[in-house]
């Protein structure tokens, strides 16, 4: 078997197209909310669904008994969903003098079922009258061409053979092979979970896989003869031709092919895409695998189990397959039938019998029988619940006289209706929550300001900031904006005792830019508590722990579990004594000069060569002069030669002293080239005073404050606290990466608070007072608290003041989790702030909480405008608000900024939410309850699963029903209309989304006073309460 | 040999091929409360014939008894329809009865112990026939995940089928305990392997009706009545206090 070049791109571009409707999975220790259909964006949304779901054997909406509870709960009105309706249907004759609308309208809001006419096969029109009638049905054949046509549509476009297998002889090879290949990539992909690890995973995952399979025992006991299977392949692009081959499968089906069997483990293939994607990923680089490898990988399993399937007698390949369905397809049909699941119940175990048996005879007369019934069955309960819904309209009598043609118009335009009655919904709840929205909104911009407010606070456009941000303003005179979390600075993170970067940005971008952390004054080195807290930690990961250790630390094991268990409040506040209280710290946000760098690197030189001689040469401390230490490293970066005194001094002969500049420079790298590099990552470190100043500038400008500075300026990251959880980063910022924001502001406030760069924003018009502080802060969405950093560099003249901050921005928490918890918890008192505050807190202790916030579940709304707008409503927690005012941006930069990224975000957390809720099982991750974590980067259900991607049901469903009501992202921008549909279309990626209906966009222009929306290729306005009314204080507000 | 005494029993406690006329006569049977009225007058005229007429039972016949219980488990292993599978158990367990100490039996104690143990079996096709009214059949793939939606028939069935694998304190197991203890070696391990599938059996079976995804999605039918859910429920207690009194029984006897 040869393939050359040629075909192994022409595999490797097959696979790359077949998976690129798989979309990425992030290592959960940082969380990204995603799209789930983000390789479908470029289709319009309804569409998107439709194919999504098939591929990925998924729900795209809610069932029809949940979208009918939101009629109860007033969330959709009657004539909203009725005009959906009439929107949907276009131009429709009446039947029986009602318009078919009405019909539809009727179906959806009193019939507990759809009619379903996906489950109808065989019955027609005249079979549904005759059933209406209760006239017997006419005698209808099934032709042996109809037959096969209808077997090959469905069993022969492109769907993995062994599915098809366990379609038609009730096999579970799909499942065995999926097993098969997850204990694979389980083995492989490990990052560090497992204490023994697969060998030689350094070669990849194709050639480390198929090293192992060669010798695997257990395998070729199953009869899964994989060397056989694998034969001459040593590339993973020849096991996929040679397997394809074997199979028989068609060239042209190849790519359908491919892409269903990549779409069957979607977490996984998404996982290995991003993983190949990642170039700095530290796993991918050390243990490399793409999605190649693993379609060959899979398929040289599947190809295995269908040999084996094929020795017991099973049509294990294509042309097999082909010719067994033109030549037996009533036998076919009636194993799809039993094994499928919709089989005739009555007929059920004599047809079963009969295929057991290999009765031709029997079959033939079975399936003469079963087809009869089967057309008797589905006309039946067709014609029962179009009898039923015609009742609801009084017309139940006339419609068993309605003539044939009218009949037939009526069902083809109710089928029409109900696939679409996803969308329909939808958009009906949309609608209502878009009046919701415009009622609210207050056109008035408020007059100018008298005195400047106590303090301003940045939050984070987090849904979760809504209601802290109206609480404090409502707590005393404050004043919030809504910026991303990351306040716009890029960067990357290294935290004091770490060896890593951590991004802390949204995922798009790349930063360039890296703050590293120091200790201050009283940074306290690691006690002998933490070391014990580290040594218990390592024994619970040892093989031979429970051997040898379990009567000797199971007791302190045991007082932990029952602490944390029975008493969370009490003793998880007691446990976090264990780790030592982080003392102060700083960050590293100036460039280094390159002197200081030099140094930098020379210093930490030295303190190598040191422990490089006392480890080499057995050199006590006392014995390593400075100069011998200079010298050497002199010599090893190649600047000088060595001489006799060094010889002498050392104590060495030449060919000792040649080692032992050979180890500097290989083992300890104490060379050139790795000076260059070390020199290139310190360049990385900080932000010069121009970025300081123009990432400041911006990220004012972007919200609209450039003036009326107050004596605090809060930049308020966020981030969660709970214990046990591994969606933990998920309730983290997004824009941060799935990591807390109190770097960013930390570093935004450094910046800000410098002369220099305050001297630099006065150039540019905007003044910063001299009292003005800017001081970072961390709000804890689990408690609501928010905790001030960085206190002592607090100037003393603002000391006195502290006092009130605090205690306004305690009143505002408290308020805000007595809000807060009555969503969480049936418990009484709940709504009391004292008791919400209590609860809150042990939901953030206690390691069985597995629902210790709602996090951004219910989000709907992306509001960007400036705060007068939305200042009066109560939005619950569902809007992200992002601050901006149209005036300070005539060039429209900053608003496409915020399209590009914040909404951007924004969609991918709503899209997350809308599809974990509708299909929890297959979008998002299932109960939590059933969790394991798999090779430290994502959790399986049980303990061999698919990579469960998306949300877990405690973060979107409640009591089994939807609490996150799904819906599409209503973004409105207030701007002049022209001035925000220019930016959108300089925005292409989002221009795209808008235009496929992903996002539901609206215009609110304040000069003109309307209300703009997106519909269907169009602006048209909308109706809005606040549409005509004066301007009072226009002019007055004026920048 | 007194082959006139074994071949009505071959037919009354089933060993193979006889055994395929009791199958017969139940697969005529379409009613479920028929066919559990047919196991009950099969079942006692089976054990009454066995003490009546008292035959010595030669070796071979023990051997083969065994081995009709083995195939039977066996095919219940694959049976994908409730009642059907119900009638494979009925024949596996029936055929053991062959291996059962007559001398040491009294009339009225072994009508009591047959109907005890074979009763599980009985209401399992009553059960079924209440699936069948409601779902249109009893077959497994056309109806399961029963839990989600059917909290009282599928606690009625798991319990069905856990006394029909014979666990405890169901009388079946402590019959089945009793039975070992005075078996050879290798009938004794016979009789265990039929056990064994018969748990494996009982198991598949749990698994793919009451348990796993719920394939009567959508279907607005009412589970059982809590009156006759309590009037099983009752049944059942009463079996577990009889087996945990036969349990006592043994440990005394002991």
């Amino acid at each position: 078997m040869r393939s050359d070049l040629g075909r192994t791109l022409k595999i490797r571009s097959l696979v790359y197209v077949a998976g690129e409707r798989i979309p990425y999975f992030w290592p959960m220790r940082a969380f990204i909310h995603h799209n789930p259909l983000h390789g479908f964006e470029h289709l319009d949304f309804a569409q998107a669904v439709e194919e999504g779901a098939a591929l990925f054997h998924a729900k795209g909406y809610l069932s029809r008994a949940q979208y009918r509870r939101y009629v109860e709960e007033g969330k959709i009105d009657a004539d909203g969903l009725r005009s959906e309706i009439r929107r949907a249907i276009g131009e429709a004759p009446e039947i029986l003098g009602i318009p078919l609308s009405e019909w539809a309208l009727a179906d959806f809001l009193e019939s507990e079922a759809p009619l379903a006419f996906s489950q109808v096969s065989l019955a027609d029109v005249q079979d549904v009258a005759a059933s209406l009638r209760r006239n017997p049905m006419g005698q209808r054949e099934v032709s042996r061409g109809e037959l096969t046509g209808r077997l090959r549509s469905r069993f022969m476009e492109g769907q993995p053979l062994y599915e098809v297998l366990d379609a038609l002889f009730g096999t579970e090879m799909a499942t065995e092979l999926d097993e098969l290949v997850v204990k694979s990539c389980l083995d492989f992909f490990d990052e560090g979970q497992s204490v023994w690890g697969m060998p030689n995973r350094e070669q990849g995952f194709f050639d480390s896989w198929r090293d192992l399979s060669l010798r695997n025992g257990r395998l070729f006991l199953k009869g899964l003869h994989l060397a056989e299977v694998i034969g001459d392949a040593k590339t993973p692009e020849q096991a996929i031709v040679h397997v394809m081959q074997m199979l028989g499968i068609p060239e042209w089906l190849w790519q359908e092919y491919l892409r269903r069997e990549i779409a069957r483990l979607h977490g996984w293939a998404g996982f290995i895409r991003w993983r190949a994607s990642a170039e700095h990923y530290y796993w991918g680089r050390r243990y490399p695998a793409d999605l190649v490898e693993y379609v060959a990988v899979r398929l040289l399993f599947a190809g295995a189990i269908l040999r084996e399937a094929g020795r017991r007698g099973l049509p294990a390949d294509y042309p097999q397959l082909h010719a067994w369905m033109e030549s037996e397809p009533q036998t076919v049909y009636l194993r799809a039938e039993l094994y499928g699941g919709t089989a005739v119940p009555a007929l059920a175990y004599p047809i079963e019998q009969a295929l057991i048996g290999r009765d031709e005879v029997a079959i033939e007369r079975h399936f003469g029988d079963y087809v009869e019934r089967k057309r008797e069955q589905e006309a039946s309960a067709l014609a029962h619940r179009l009898r039923a819904l015609a009742g609801h309209l009084d017309k139940e009598t006339q419609l068993a006289q309605l003539a044939d043609d009218a009949l037939g118009r009526l069902l083809s335009g109710l089928e029409q209706i109900e696939r679409q009655e996803g969308m329909v919904w939808l958009r009906a709840l949309e609608g209502c929550a878009i009046d919701r929205l415009a009622q609210g909104l207050t056109p008035a911009v408020a007059a100018r300001r008298e005195k400047r407010p106590f303090a301003q606070a940045l939050f984070c456009i987090d849904t979760r900031s809504e209601r802290i941000r109206r609480q404090l303003e409502a707590a005393g005179d404050y004043q919030t904006f809504g910026i991303a979390g990351f306040f716009g600075v890029p960067l990357s993170f290294i935290e004091i005792g770490k060896g890593s970067e951590t991004h802390l940005c949204p995922v798009l971008l790349s930063p360039r830019n890296l703050a590293v952390e120091i200790p201050g004054f009283e940074y306290r080195e690691e006690e002998a508590v933490t070391a014990l807290g580290k040594v218990l930690h390592e024994l619970k990961e040892s093989v031979l722990t429970p051997f040898v250790t379990v009567e000797a630390v199971g007791l302190l094991f045991g007082f932990d579990m029952i602490g944390k268990t029975l008493f969370p409040a009490l003793y998880g506040p007691w446990r976090k004594h264990l780790a030592p209280k982080r003392g102060v710290t700083r960050l590293l946000v100036d460039k280094l000069t390159r002197e200081r760098a030099d140094s930098i690197v020379r210093a930490v030189q030295r303190a190598v060569i040191e422990k490089a001689i006392e480890h080499e040469l057995g050199l006590r401390p006392e014995q390593i002069r400075d100069d011998r230490v200079r010298a050497l490293r002199e010599v090893a970066m190649g600047k000088a030669e060595p001489d006799r005194e060094m010889l002498a001094d050392l104590g060495l002969d030449d060919e000792r002293l040649s080692a032992l500049i050979a180890r500097l420079r290989d083992v300890y790298r104490i060379n050139r080239s790795f000076a260059r590099m070390q020199m290139e990552r310190l360049g990385r470190i900080g932000f010069s005073v121009e970025e300081q100043a123009g990432y400041v500038a911006q990220a004012l400008r972007s919200i609209g404050l450039t003036g009326g500075f107050s004596r605090f300026v809060l930049l308020v990251g966020h981030g969660s606290t709970s214990e046990n959880n591994p969606y933990e980063s998920a309730l983290d910022c997004g824009a941060c990466g799935g990591n807390h924001g109190l770097v960013n502001a930390r570093v935004l406030a450094q910046m800000a608070n410098k002369p220099q760069v305050r001297r630099r924003l006065r150039q540019q018009g905007i003044d910063i007072p001299d009292d003005t502080w800017f001081m970072p802060a961390l709000h804890d969405t689990t408690t609501d608290e928010i905790q001030l950093e960085d206190v002592d560099l607090i100037p003393a003249a603002h000391l006195i003041y502290i006092e009130r901050l605090r205690t306004g921005l305690l009143a505002a928490s408290r308020l805000c989790t007595a809000e807060r918890m009555p969503t969480l918890t049936e418990k009484r008192g709940a709504s009391d702030p004292a008791r919400a505050w209590r609860i809150a807190h042990r939901n953030s202790l206690d390691w069985s909480q597995v629902r210790p916030e709602w996090g951004l579940s219910g989000n709907a709304y992306f509001v960007v405008g400036r705060r007068d707008i939305t200042e009066g409503m109560k939005l619950d927690g569902r809007a992200f608000l992002h601050s901006y005012d149209y005036r300070l941006d005539p060039k429209r930069r900053l608003l496409e900024n915020i399209l590009t990224g914040p909404l951007v975000v924004g969609q991918w957390i709503n899209m997350e939410h809308y599809f974990s809720t509708v299909d929890n099982e297959r979008f998002g991750s299932g109960s939590k309850v059933y969790h394991n974590v798999a090779g430290r980067f994502g959790v399986m259900t049980g303990n061999l699963s698919d990579l469960r991607t998306g949300l877990p049901a405690q973060t979107v469903l409640k009591d089994g029903m939807p609490y996150h009501e799904p819906m599409r992202l209503i973004t409105l921008i207030e701007a002049p209309v022209e001035h925000a549909r220019l930016a959108l279309d300089e925005v292409a990626s989002v221009k795209q989304l808008v235009h496929n209906a992903w996002i539901r966009f609206l215009i609110l222009d304040p000069e003109t006073r309307k209300l703009w929306g997106f519909e269907e290729g169009e602006w048209t306005e909308q109706p809005w309460p606040g549409s005509g009314e004066q301007l009072d204080t226009m002019e007055a507000a004026q920048p | 040999m007194d082959w006139l005494k074994l071949l009505p029993l071959a037919v009354l406690l089933p060993l193979f091929p006889a055994s395929m006329l009791f199958n017969w006569v139940e697969r005529r049977l379409d009613a479920p409360w028929a066919k559990a009225a047919l196991m009950l007058v099969w079942a006692q005229a089976g054990i009454g014939a066995l003490l009546w007429l008292a035959p010595e039972v030669p070796g071979f016949v023990s051997i083969w008894a065994v081995g009709t219980a083995l195939f039977y488990a066996v095919r219940a292993l694959v049976l994908n329809e409730a009642t059907a599978w119900a009638a494979f158990m009925f024949v596996s367990l029936l055929s053991l009865s062959w291996l059962l100490p007559v001398g040491q039996l009294g009339l009225g104690q072994a009508h009591l112990y047959m109907l005890l143990a074979i009763l599980p079996l009985l209401l399992l096709n009553l059960l079924s026939g209440m699936m069948i009214a409601r779902f249109g059949s009893a077959y497994l793939g056309l109806v399961g995940g029963l839990v989600h939606r059917y909290p009282r028939l599928s606690t009625l069935i798991a319990l069905s089928v856990l006394a029909a694998m014979a666990t405890p304190p169901f009388p079946l197991f402590f019959y089945l305990i009793e039975l070992i203890s005075v078996l050879s070696l290798g009938l004794s391990i016979g009789v265990l392997a039929v056990w064994y599938l018969w748990g494996w059996a009982g198991v598949r079976f749990l698994q793919r009706l009451v348990l796993g995804p719920d394939v009567c999605r959508g279907s607005k039918i009412s589970d059982l009545s809590r009156g006759v859910t309590w009037a099983m429920v009752a049944i059942y207690v009463f079996l577990g206090l009889f087996g945990l009194w036969e349990a006592f029984e043994m440990v005394e006897v002991g």
